[in-house]
């Protein structure tokens, strides 16, 4: 059931009316929860961090005008929310390779490469993938940033955006093809 | 987009994961919502601070007009007030009135913001004696009223102090100039 996000509702929101509260949390709870398992990996951190972010959903809702969508504007607070936990585990964003910024962003190598992989294996394979090269690769496959958000989101260049998203396919794609081999 | 992409694209939603404690998080939730919502007001330590003071001012006031109990028996006489809480509640109010008499017995002087003061109502023991009155036994609310007598028996006893320091400095000045 969608919710309908009138003014009556977010007034009740304002007021922290607990019903309105708990409506908003249900609507929204699985798909952003799945943002921060994404970026987080750990199933505590995620949990923790959801916590938080929904905290400063409920606390700034008067900042939430409803010319643009409530889902976009939860998302954007849960995804910094997340990120800014990612940083305080003093995860350093060097791991995004420098050398490899403004390398070739064209993903052309791989256009006619076919995939027999099942979604187990390259779940497996991306909770592999070093943490900065699966954060970039998760906020562009799944959460359909663009590279300039991702590079605003994470205080990157928008070409380390596109080289780490570059390299994390190709790292993934080895950790498959190596688990392939591996499993016979 | 390469296949690659296009696959994981397609296929996102396979990549979900279950929120198996989606109602235990929003539990936690609820209880930080309630807890920002409502600070119940016999927590703010300043409006205990004042609550009591203004008490003391009614109860200075009782200096002129000692052996009322009229205190001591509206707590008591809540319905579902334990024995113990009462027990507990005319502790104070004895020690109280002992402190108030020994005061008057004294014949200090009381400052006139004393005595402004007792002119003042006590919101706050209203307050509480209606949230008494409905919750007997919420050990929040019989908490915030025994720190609240707390708080009003260790004023008493401050001002009492002053008040002795004050009568001890002026005897003393009134001495040494007489014997100047």
């Amino acid at each position: 059931m969608t919710l309908i996000i009138d003014d009556i509702f977010l007034g009740k929101l304002k007021q922290k009316d607990v019903l309105a509260c708990k409506q908003l949390y249900m609507q929204y709870a699985d798909a952003m929860y799945n943002i921060c398992r994404r970026i987080l990996q750990n199933q505590t951190e995620a949990e923790d961090a959801l916590q938080d972010g929904f905290i400063k959903i409920f606390e700034n809702i008067h900042q939430f005008r409803n010319e643009s969508s409530i889902g976009s504007w939860i998302k954007q607070i849960i995804t910094n929310t997340c990120i800014n936990s990612l940083k305080k585990k003093k995860i350093s964003w060097q791991e995004l390779d420098e050398k490899s910024e403004g390398e070739s962003d064209s993903e052309s190598d791989d256009k006619d490469d076919k995939f027999n992989f099942s979604i187990e294996q390259i779940k497996n394979a991306i909770e592999q993938l070093p943490n900065g090269y699966r954060v970039v690769f998760n906020l562009f496959m799944f959460e359909n940033y663009s590279h300039v958000e991702i590079a605003t989101l994470l205080e990157i260049t928008e070409s380390t955006s596109k080289s780490q998203l570059f390299k994390a396919k190709n790292k993934l794609k080895e950790i498959l093809v190596q688990s392939n081999n591996t499993h016979g | 987009m390469d296949n690659f992409e296009k696959y994981l694209k397609e296929n996102k939603h396979e990549f979900d994961v279950e929120f198996t404690n989606k109602h235990r998080v929003w539990e936690n939730l609820e209880q930080k919502i309630a807890v920002k919502k409502v600070i119940p007001i016999w927590k703010n330590r300043w409006i205990q601070f004042a609550a009591a003071a203004c008490l003391v001012g009614v109860l200075v006031l009782k200096i002129a007009t000692p052996n009322s109990t009229k205190n001591m028996t509206t707590i008591c006489s809540i319905d579902g007030v334990s024995k113990e809480f009462c027990m507990q509640i005319n502790e104070y109010e004895t020690d109280i009135q002992s402190k108030l008499i020994s005061m008057d017995s004294t014949k200090l002087e009381i400052p006139k913001e004393v005595e402004q003061e007792v002119n003042a109502d006590n919101p706050m023991k209203v307050i509480l004696l209606n949230e008494l009155k409905k919750n007997p036994n919420n050990p929040k609310i019989k908490d915030a009223i025994l720190k609240y007598y707390k708080a009003k028996l260790e004023l008493i006893e401050r001002i009492e102090e002053v008040l002795k320091k004050q009568d001890k400095q002026i005897k003393n000045e009134i001495s040494s100039n007489n014997i100047s």
